[in-house]
């Protein structure tokens, strides 16, 4: 007996699959393919980044960090002699994890890639890397940043190449210590993506800040769902609560949106926002203009003119060489995510012994563009997770990236050491995980 | 009386303006009281406007709007709760489910995976969930918005004891309110297709509660009414999601689902308090600059009360008979200064008065005295002259001759003495024209040059001889003569008089100046008394007979000197233009005369 919902379900089924069966070929229109031909590339990397919406900037910003890489791999920057031969396809994901997982299941399938990389949503992320998990392929993560995927969710095959929520919020929460004395504050409200990497952004926070010792007092917490259109519900909640400072882990388009219509109601006028890991963004500091806000506080997983190192200078005026603009954080984690991989295959010499890989990412020490003078990035043996400094401030005006007319100033850096997260916490967190299934 | 909104103010500000000598029955107290009440009474007016146009507001606004925000609101709602009921049947309804859920990883399974995760990528949902028939979540299949349990872990999530309400056969099970750390949510269930009667299994979207929340505020654009979520558990939800802290007057609208009603607060803190708060400011800003009034008010009034008791004081001087007593003057250009300035003015005024008529009385008592005198001794002093000329004539004795001859001098002085008090006693009067002040002068200078001569004394003119004068030449000359005279007889051997003319306006001004020895300072004052002379053969009358005819012909005399020195006395007549010139004084203007 057929039940009244078959006939529509039956055609749910059918759209469903066809836009699935699509998604590969839609897919395929963004597809990019870079670095040695097929028969003559020694590893195949499939990386996934969203190309369009409102996260498109990351994605495309991604690829140009990937092109770098890998001419700085081929011109023996990297290895000290001209590195091993990379192809690195590129998809669009559409910020969804459904589409993330197919492309990654197609890498693997079709294009026999031996590592993936990329992601800019953690959700997409923790998709892809339950994938990885289960397919024993090595992921390198470039721009998401919940550390729960490091953490609860680590395993051998994962690896994050850009700084985590953990990482931002702990930088964030000593900003926070060392402004109260000069800037007392003592309500603070968050205002997360309603989403994996927003609550575990905000878990990371109070737990830095408690870890810290500091005292506080949190009279919201506010979820806005990620791709949010109109802010103006939530901004007139932060207006009533008044908090003194509204820590903030919207991101991309999404922080843009906020701040255009937060400036709007004048909410800067009446107390402080936060953005401790994406805050910084080259993107944001353009939309900020010549007069930003006051009392924002920022940081990003890069910045174009911190640290003032040779290093940082030369991968930002060659992104710009190569592209006419200036980079944002997302082209640096895609970046040192190819020249780890590059690393890693080099020293192996080949691509195929993931488990030597593996020992060989464990403790890899890297010389990126975010390292302050004479520090290196390292690997965290343990988590997998990079560890850097960060670098926090406030927009002053700085015209020397246009078409920015501020850029990140007064800046507190914090040292890639006491920005590890505690063994203890590492350990506590684990333990408290239970997969469902 | 003044609209005091305590009780006690009044009377309080009283005794501050008693205390500080401003009684409200001064001009600057009534000022202060009549000020504050047009101040309250526009205030209150204001104020009672005020509440009358936000009540009118309100109503208007709200009125206006109530009815179709609900409406939106319940539409929006009605239609956020299709979409998701309508996904759900279609997800409940796809073939082969019980065989993913047996085995999800199953390569044959992979697109039903493949298809419920495409379903979930929605910012709207944290996932897909089945439930087997006793409630117990079997599967979870992340959504775009997934976070923590049940999908990373299940430790402490249920759905036991949450309320549930049934609506088209679909359960709505919630709201799990927002906890620290997560957002809220709700399931939307209902059995899955495949189920059959066998294993009672559902299927349920875990939606985010802000989802629905936030359609209350889509509408909500004039922030007067702000439409809440009453939910079956009992917690009114806003547009955030959060529920809602404190007791409310909240109205109820329409039911979006049993159990769901959506309600109105009809004093969002928007709009309105910013209305009562700027009333309250209203007031307060009010009362502020009542406060400020009233301050200043004292402030001046208190100043003018100082610079009032100095006036009482002034008029209280010269009431009693301190005719020389002066107001200070201040720079500034107010009335009290401009009173002061008019009461000093007065105060010179009637000093000159009573002065002239002191004066004027006791000459009339001396002319006729002296006029007396004069007519008893004038008689016989014509008799004894006669008898003693005509002695001399036959005095053969050459020294009782003269004895005889200095008697008829002493006669001749007795007789001028007697002259000059019949001229102060019956002073002619003034018959006045216009005078050429050259030919005054070239008289005068005609008359005293032999004395000057005698004396050894340097006579000089000079001046604006084209000058005249309204007077009487008699007077005139006479007035000259006898300045020129004295000045003359002040004078030592070499010195020099000097007679200076100009035109000061519509006056005429003359000033006979000699360097002579001058005259005491305590002696200046009383040089115009009658009988007053510092000369051994002096009548004391010259100065006061000049005095006279200088007033007669309403002029003035300024008398300034300095022992060694010299004297200076200018005299002042109306001016006039004069008919014939006489070249005879001097000739030219500015030139000097005789000596």
């Amino acid at each position: 007996m057929r039940t009244p919902g078959l006939r529509p379900a039956l055609r749910g089924i059918a759209v469903a699959a066809g836009i699935l069966a699509s998604t590969s070929l839609a897919a395929r229109a963004e597809r990019i393919v870079l670095g040695a031909a097929p028969e003559a590339a020694e590893v195949v990397v499939g990386c996934i980044y969203p190309m369009t919406g409102r996260a498109a900037i990351y994605g495309e910003d991604s690829v140009e960090g990937i092109r770098l890489a890998l001419r700085d791999i081929a011109s023996g920057k990297v290895t000290g002699t001209p590195g091993p031969r990379l192809r690195v396809v590129v998809d669009d994901d559409l910020s969804k994890a459904s589409y993330g997982l197919r492309l990654a299941e197609d890498f693997i399938d079709k294009d026999h890639a031996r590592v993936l990389c990329g992601m800019v949503s953690s959700g997409v992320a923790q998709a892809v890397s339950d994938l990885a998990r289960r397919r024993s392929i090595i992921l390198i993560g470039t721009d998401h940043a919940s550390s729960r995927l490091t953490i609860e969710a680590g395993h051998p095959h994962y690896f994050r190449l850009s700084n985590d929520s953990w990482t931002s919020n702990a930088a964030g929460a000593r900003y926070l210590r060392d402004i109260r004395a000069s800037q007392p504050w003592q309500r603070i409200a968050i205002l997360n993506p309603d989403y994996e990497y927003g609550h575990v952004s905000r878990d990371d926070l109070l737990t830095a800040m408690d870890g810290l010792g500091m005292k506080y007092e949190v009279v919201a917490e506010l979820w806005p769902k990620l791709y949010e259109p109109d802010y103006s519900t939530y901004i007139q909640a932060l207006k009533e609560l008044k908090p003194d400072i509204v820590v903030t882990a919207l991101w991309g388009g999404d922080f843009l949106a906020f701040l255009k219509q937060a400036a709007a109601v004048d909410l800067f006028s009446q107390m402080r926002v936060a953005n401790f890991d994406t805050g910084a963004n080259y993107d944001v500091l353009v939309q900020l203009g010549a007069s930003p806000p006051p009392g924002l506080i920022l940081s990003a997983r890069h910045h174009n003119n911190w640290p003032d190192t040779p290093g940082n200078r030369r991968f930002v005026d060659d992104f710009h060489a190569m592209t006419g603009r200036y980079p944002t954080y997302a082209a640096e984690g895609a970046y040192s995510g190819i020249v780890a991989i590059a690393k890693a295959v080099a020293e192996v010499g080949n691509a195929t012994d993931d488990k030597a890989l593996i020992a060989v990412l464990e403790g890899m020490r890297l010389s990126l563009p975010e390292d302050p003078q004479g520090f290196a990035s390292i690997i965290d043996p343990v988590t997998h997770q990079i560890m850097q400094a960060q670098a926090v401030g406030t927009p002053v005006a700085n015209d020397r990236f246009p078409p920015a007319k501020a850029m990140l100033g007064n800046i507190r850096a914090y040292d890639a050491e006491d920005l590890r997260p505690p063994p203890d916490l590492v350990r506590a967190r684990r333990a408290a995980a239970q997969p469902t299934q | 009386m003044p609209a005091d909104p305590t009780p006690g103010g009044h009377r309080r500000l009283i005794r501050l303006l008693r205390g500080r000598n401003l009684r409200l029955s001064s001009v600057v107290g009534r000022y202060v009281v009549v000020t504050v009440t047009i101040f309250a009474v526009a205030l209150v007016s204001v104020g009672a406007l005020y509440d009358r146009f936000t009540k009118e507001l309100e109503t208007t606004l709200v009125g206006e709007r109530q009815s179709a925000q609900e409406a939106a609101t319940a539409n929006r709602m009605a239609a956020f709760l299709e979409t998701m009921q309508y996904q759900l049947a279609k997800i409940s309804n796809y073939p082969g489910l019980n065989a993913f859920l047996s085995d999800p990883g199953a390569p044959a399974t992979a697109d039903i995976g493949a298809l419920l995760r495409l379903e979930a990528d929605v910012p709207d949902l944290y996932g897909i969930l089945f439930f087997d028939g006793d409630d117990k979540l079997r599967y979870a299949v992340a959504g775009q918005a997934a976070s923590g349990p049940p999908y990373w872990t299940a430790k402490g999530w249920s759905i036991a004891g949450m309320p549930v309400v049934v609506k088209d056969g679909v359960e709505i099970i919630g709201p799990a309110l927002p906890q620290p750390g997560r957002a809220g949510w709700i399931l939307l269930r209902r059995p899955m297709r495949e189920s059959g009667s066998g294993t009672g299994g559902t299927v349920a979207l875990h939606i985010r509660l802000a989802s629905m929340t936030e359609q209350l505020d889509k509408s909500n654009t004039s922030g007067i009414i702000r439409m809440l979520l009453a939910t079956p558990s009992g917690a009114i939800l806003d547009a955030t999601g959060r529920p809602i802290e404190g007791a409310r007057e909240l109205a109820p609208g329409p039911e979006v689902l049993p159990g769901w009603r959506l309600m109105r607060d009809r004093r969002s803190p928007d709009v309105l308090s910013s209305l009562r708060s700027a009333r309250g400011w209203l007031y307060s800003g009010g009362a502020l600059i009542m406060l400020v009034v009233v301050a200043l008010f004292v402030h001046l009034g208190l100043r003018m009360r100082r610079r009032v008791d100095l006036l009482v004081e002034g008029a209280n001087a010269v009431a009693s008979g301190n005719l020389t007593y002066r107001l200070p003057l201040t720079r500034k250009a107010d009335e009290i200064n401009a009173l002061s300035a008019a009461f000093n003015t007065m105060a010179e005024r009637v000093k000159d008065m009573i002065d002239r008529t002191v004066r004027t009385e006791k000459m009339a008592v001396l002319g006729q005295f002296a006029t007396g005198v004069a007519h008893e001794v004038r008689n016989p002093l014509a008799t004894m002259k006669t008898t003693v000329q005509s002695l001399s004539r036959d005095e053969p004795d050459q020294d009782r001759r003269e004895l005889l001859i200095d008697l008829e001098a002493e006669v001749d002085r007795l007789n001028r003495v007697v002259n000059d008090l019949l001229t102060y006693g019956r002073p002619h009067p003034a018959a006045r024209g216009p005078l050429a002040v050259r030919e005054l002068l070239r008289r005068t200078a005609t008359l005293l040059k032999p004395v000057a001569a005698e004396r050894g004394v340097h006579l000089a003119s000079t001046g604006d001889s084209s000058v005249g004068l309204l007077g009487d030449a008699d007077h005139m000359q006479q007035i000259l003569v006898n300045l020129g005279l004295n000045a003359l007889q002040a004078c030592g051997r070499g010195g020099t008089v000097t007679f200076r003319s100009r035109r000061e306006g519509e006056r005429t001004v003359i000033e006979i100046a000699d360097d002579g020895h001058g005259i005491a300072k305590e002696d200046l004052q009383r040089v115009t008394d009658p009988f007053f002379t510092t000369k051994p053969a002096g009548s004391g009358l010259g100065l006061t007979i000049s005095q006279q005819m200088v007033e007669a012909n309403e002029g003035t005399m300024r008398i300034e000197s300095a022992r060694g020195v010299g004297t200076l006395i200018a005299v002042s007549f109306p001016a006039s233009s004069f008919p014939a010139s006489d070249p005879t004084l001097d000739g030219t203007r500015g030139g000097t005369a005789t000596s």
